[in-house]
């Protein structure tokens, strides 16, 4: 839109970034606070004030209340409690939405209701979703702002003449307008790199959301697929036989946790209530890779996993192995979602995750 | 002043909607031409996915440079087209 590239490349750096600018500057502010959402939430919620020192719970006592919470044969889960998060909840699919409900992590007894996302439910969601979930607007919105500040950052070191010089000169003598110039400068360059690294890393946690052709070219089923194949989210339709009364969900954790080296669980779901193919389901969160442990529950027999709880192998789903090593780039690439996976913050991650827990893939 | 506005939202829709129809295409056509290279769908996915929004930043920068906006979109059109049609023809051979 100018006689020249670089007369073109100002107007994009100039129009770009008074429209996106403040839609940016939400996501950047929401993304820092979220640094700290656990202990904004602590503060938010003073019921869950508590503090827990590692013990085992009694998970067992919760049963019968999360059976009376959760609508007949709809699945459940119960999370467990850390350091940062010190309570056990019940999480159940409402007509409402996802609902939770508290409880302390020694005596079982329900904690007062937060009445407040407070940060993990409010500004997480809100730093890449801006809780425009109809038809993933909000996403599709950040996304765009991502890919707006990488154009930002690109087109502002090439309309710059003398970036070196202009790094420098910091004219305080002129109008205000020129010293606010000479800081955008300033800050510009000291911040370039972790610019770039933000908005790339930021769109590219969201490859599979903005690049649907790419899912549906690479995967059997598209996005059901990507899910099957990506993530360690084992499902297991119903049995449709009755199951009964279940093997103790204490003696599971004690299992998992023994399996995992003491790393302790950090959920558990109840997917099928009542069928024998009622599948309880541990996984972690947070370290270098997502274990679960399935276990099928039958009231004739002892909590026993399914499978390895140390491997990765299921017979109902596909083989993880193989997604790692397949000629003739398979070596080299295999080990990129997984430093990926790493490079981006555990949080981010979890986003992931919990769209698709929410969502049902 | 309408021409002037016309071409505007022309080069606007073109670095926003045309550049990103074309990456996208792109994507989908590397990762169909990966896969039938016998890379696993995770591997080829992420890394055509991850190579995309470069693709996209490349383009949108060039669309907002470029000098003419038929020629921009005759090479958004043609860089989509041809995206498409590796995807088509990727799936004719993996099927046969």
């Amino acid at each position: 839109m100018g006689a020249t590239v670089r007369e073109s490349l100002n107007w994009l750096h100039t129009w770009t970034g008074l429209v996106v600018g403040v839609l940016l500057f939400a996501v950047f502010w929401t993304g820092t606070i979220c640094v700290f959402d656990r202990e904004i939430d602590r503060w938010m919620m003073p019921s869950t004030r508590l503090v827990y020192a590692g013990a085992p719970v009694a998970v067992d006592g919760l049963r019968e209340e999360a059976a009376r919470l959760a609508p007949p044969g709809a699945p459940w889960a119960i999370g467990l409690p850390s350091p940062r998060e010190p309570f056990v909840w019940i999480g159940y699919r409402a007509a409402t939405g996802i609902e939770r409900k508290l409880f302390d992590p020694v005596s079982l007894a329900p904690l007062a209701d937060p009445e407040t996302w407070a940060a993990t439910r409010f500004f997480f969601p809100f730093h890449y979703t801006l809780h425009i979930n109809a038809w993933d607007i909000g996403l599709w919105l950040v996304g765009f702002a991502g890919m707006a500040m990488l154009a930002l950052c690109v087109s502002g070191v090439i309309i710059h003449r003398r970036i070196f010089a202009d790094f420098f000169t910091l004219r305080r003598s002129r109008r205000p307008q020129r010293l606010l110039l000479d800081l955008h400068n300033v800050a510009g360059v000291l911040g370039f790199v972790f610019y770039v690294a933000m908005a790339f890393s930021g769109v590219t946690i969201f490859a599979s959301v903005y690049f649907p052709s790419g899912v549906a070219a690479a995967f059997e089923g598209g996005r059901a697929g990507y899910v099957r194949d990506t993530y360690d989210m084992y499902t297991r339709p119903p049995a449709g036989t009755p199951g009964g009364s279940v093997a103790s969900f204490d003696a599971m954790l004690a299992t998992t946790r023994e399996a995992w080296g003491g790393l302790a669980p950090r959920m558990l779901r109840v997917l099928n209530p009542g069928d024998t193919n009622a599948v309880a389901l541990d996984r972690d969160r947070g370290r270098d890779a997502q274990r679960s442990v399935l276990f099928r529950r039958d009231h004739r027999r002892r909590a026993a996993p399914i499978h390895d709880p140390a491997g990765d192998e299921d017979p109902a789903v596909p083989d993880r192995a193989a997604l790692r090593a397949v000629p003739p780039l398979g070596p080299a690439l295999g080990v990129l979602p997984a430093r990926l996976a790493g490079l981006c913050a555990d949080r981010h991650r979890s986003a992931v995750l919990d769209r698709i827990a929410t969502q049902g893939a | 002043v309408t021409s002037l506005c016309a071409k505007l939202i022309g080069r606007v829709l073109a670095i926003v909607v045309g550049c990103y129809a074309a990456s996208a295409a792109l994507v989908a056509a590397g990762t169909a031409s990966l896969r039938l290279t016998g890379v696993t769908p995770g591997d080829a996915f992420t890394l055509c996915s991850i190579s995309g929004f470069l693709v996209y930043l490349g383009l949108a920068l060039w669309a907002a440079a470029a000098r003419r906006l038929t020629w921009l979109i005759a090479v958004l059109a043609l860089l989509t087209a041809s995206g498409v049609a590796i995807v088509v023809l990727a799936g004719l051979v993996g099927g046969a």
